[in-house]
């Protein structure tokens, strides 16, 4: 069996911009899903993604009706091995996708097009994360197995 | 496309010299002011009997001598380099080669740690400039151009050190294998005398050079432009080889493969020792009839014939060291497959291993890694693909065989291998009624050792003026 491998945590919390159209985010991320989708699959390294969209001015940080924000746009993954070296290829599966997102976020617009500022995107993305800032970079995490995505797919037979 | 300008850009960065012999200096700045002279004099001094920097121009007259340096980012800023500039330069290079967080990453651990460094490599901050030289004539060649270099840098730089490097007979390395088959097809650059077909995508340009476009789309670049177009960034190496450990490996290791020598040889590298891949001679490195010569690089490991796939790596194992620093067409995470690319210019030093008459001397391989961007291409190679097993992606086959099940460790040339949990996965078909199955051998050592290395900034000429007169 494949040697354990336990994956890691990514809690992207993107602030989005003042007057930032949530429904204009949320129709980019419905057009994009199946080929976010495939990237992902393409990547191979991650178990699971979803987005969630976050409101800063409400008490338990879900969207309120007619809310005007200020709200975040967090990115949720479980992946295996080094995401900051994978980076670039994942910005080559999706290029539109990270330029289209990073020009609702307050201050990622800068780094558009990705493809040029890749290691500045990267030092923005592990400032964004919160898995790897203290405190939660010092949380424990449960994995209920230790295994890569290639390796589960592998034993299955996929 | 508009032409490059092969008169600005360091000769080594695209074309392969067929030399013999090389000297690399190690130097560092002593007088900052003379430092600086003495570079512009490396591409002003035309006809002061000063070699200089070869650049990739086509010559009609081919130079006795050629001459590439490159510089470390404590190098610019010993050479005056603002510090805000230096800021803007990648993050790789800026850390350097002896940074913990670097050695952790490529693999340069336990007696390749940068600690371990000879040559004065092992102090990062105190290395500046690593000037190479090379000839095809003879040794005398390099010895008379390194006494006027000496000459003319005295006073400028203090020489930490100088490593000889003299091919071997063949283009054999001391493991014993042929080098110098394989290197990216780059768009723009000089036709090569020697074309070889290696099936795979065309590098642009910016993948070796700043300024450039890129296979991303992008461009890498550094502030200001004249430190950025045509300029490139390298991994300096020097990789010491035990070829009595390597030797007494595949005698043991054969042993318990339950295969013969040069056949174990040919499974942990990828090609035989004769320069044969193994994908195209599974069974020999003598095939017969022979392969032609514009033939030997002409392959994938996965294929929609069946009779040319090795998707499971039963001819070419997916752990093996080829396999590894170029997974060709065979799927990867990431999906970079073949977005990876590395150029290489090393050579051996030190002298061939006579089992009959066994010595200390050191020996292995010394050179220049180039790349335009140190992380995505060195780095990457060998954090992700040299030293892990992790990244080959699924691919379902018979009787729940699979390219992930068959790989296992590091890369048994250049991993860092510590023995309690070194591993190689020979992978074998199935076959009648006999199952696909693996067998895997443990406990090895490694057998190249890191004894030095340098992050280098590879200035165009351009760049080289601009800091001559900073």
């Amino acid at each position: 069996m494949a040697v354990p491998t336990p994956p890691n945590p990514l809690t992207l919390i993107m602030p989005l911009r003042q007057g930032a159209d949530l429904g204009q985010l949320q129709g980019l991320l419905a057009s994009h899903q199946e080929a976010i989708n495939t990237a992902l699959g393409a990547v191979g390294t991650v178990h699971y993604a979803r987005f969630v969209v976050l409101d800063a001015s409400s008490p338990n940080l879900q969207p309120l009706a007619n809310s005007t924000g200020p709200f975040q746009l967090a990115v949720i993954t479980t992946y295996d091995g080094n995401f900051d070296m994978y980076i670039q290829d994942f910005v080559q599966q999706l290029p539109d996708v990270f330029d289209a997102l990073l020009g609702f976020t307050t201050d990622g617009a800068g780094l558009v097009p990705a493809r040029d500022n890749v290691s500045q995107l990267t030092a923005w993305i592990k400032a964004n994360d919160a898995s790897q800032q203290p405190p939660n970079s010092l949380l424990s995490q449960y994995a209920a197995y230790p295994y890569t995505v290639q390796a589960i797919l592998a034993e299955q037979g996929s | 496309m508009a032409g490059l300008d092969y008169g600005d850009i360091q000769g080594t960065i695209l074309r392969g010299y067929r030399v013999d012999y090389a000297r690399h200096f190690v130097l560092g700045v002593v007088d900052a002011g003379a430092a600086r002279r003495f570079l512009g004099s490396l591409v002003n001094g035309v006809g002061s009997g000063l070699p200089q920097v070869t650049t990739a121009a086509r010559w009609t007259v081919k130079p006795r001598c050629f001459l590439n340096l490159g510089m470390t980012c404590s190098g610019l800023a010993a050479l005056g380099v603002p510090q805000a500039t230096l800021n803007g330069f990648p993050a790789a290079f800026v850390r350097g080669a002896t940074d913990a967080a670097t050695a952790e990453l490529v693999g340069d651990v336990g007696a390749s740690a940068p600690s371990e460094w000879t040559g004065g490599l092992s102090d990062g901050e105190a290395v500046h400039v690593l000037l190479s030289l090379w000839a095809l004539e003879s040794h005398a060649v390099i010895e008379e151009a390194s006494a006027v270099l000496r000459a003319a840098f005295s006073g400028a730089f203090q020489e930490l050190s100088a490593c000889d490097a003299a091919a071997l007979a063949d283009n054999k390395v001391h493991f014993g294998y042929t080098d110098n088959i394989s290197q990216p097809h780059v768009e723009g650059a000089p036709p090569t005398k020697r074309p070889r077909p290696d099936q795979q995508p065309v590098a642009p340009v910016g993948e070796f050079l700043l300024g450039h476009q890129n296979q991303y789309g992008g461009t890498y670049t550094v502030s200001p432009t004249e430190l950025s177009t045509n300029s490139s960034f390298a991994a300096f190496r020097v990789l010491e080889q035990d070829v009595a450990g390597f030797e007494e490996f595949l005698d043991v290791y054969s042993a318990k493969a339950g295969v013969d020598v040069e056949t174990l040889a040919a499974k942990v590298c990828g090609r035989w020792r004769s320069g044969v891949p193994l994908v195209l001679s599974p069974d020999t490195g003598t095939p017969s009839p022979p392969l032609p010569a514009d033939q030997i690089n002409d392959y994938d490991y996965v294929s929609p014939d069946p009779a040319l796939d090795d998707t499971f790596g039963y001819r070419c194992p997916v752990g093996s060291h080829m396999r590894r620093a170029n997974p060709r067409g065979q799927k990867v995470v990431g999906g970079g497959q073949h977005l990876h690319r590395i150029i290489r210019r090393a050579m051996p030093y030190g002298p061939p291993y006579d089992p009959l008459t066994p010595d200390a001397e050191p020996r292995g391989l010394i050179g220049w890694f180039i790349t335009a961007d140190i992380t995505n291409q060195f780095e990457f190679l060998m954090s992700q693909w040299v030293n892990l097993p992790d990244f080959v992606m699924s691919v379902p086959g018979p009787a729940g065989a699979n390219p992930v099940k068959n790989i296992s460790g590091q890369d048994v040339l250049l991993g860092a291998n510590d023995p309690a949990t070194s591993s190689f996965t020979l992978p074998s078909p199935p076959s009648g009624t006999t199952p696909w199955s693996n067998r895997r051998l443990t406990g090895f050592s490694p057998y190249v050792t890191t004894r030095g290395g340098a992050y280098c900034y590879l200035p165009s000429i351009t760049a080289l003026g601009y800091l001559a007169t900073l």
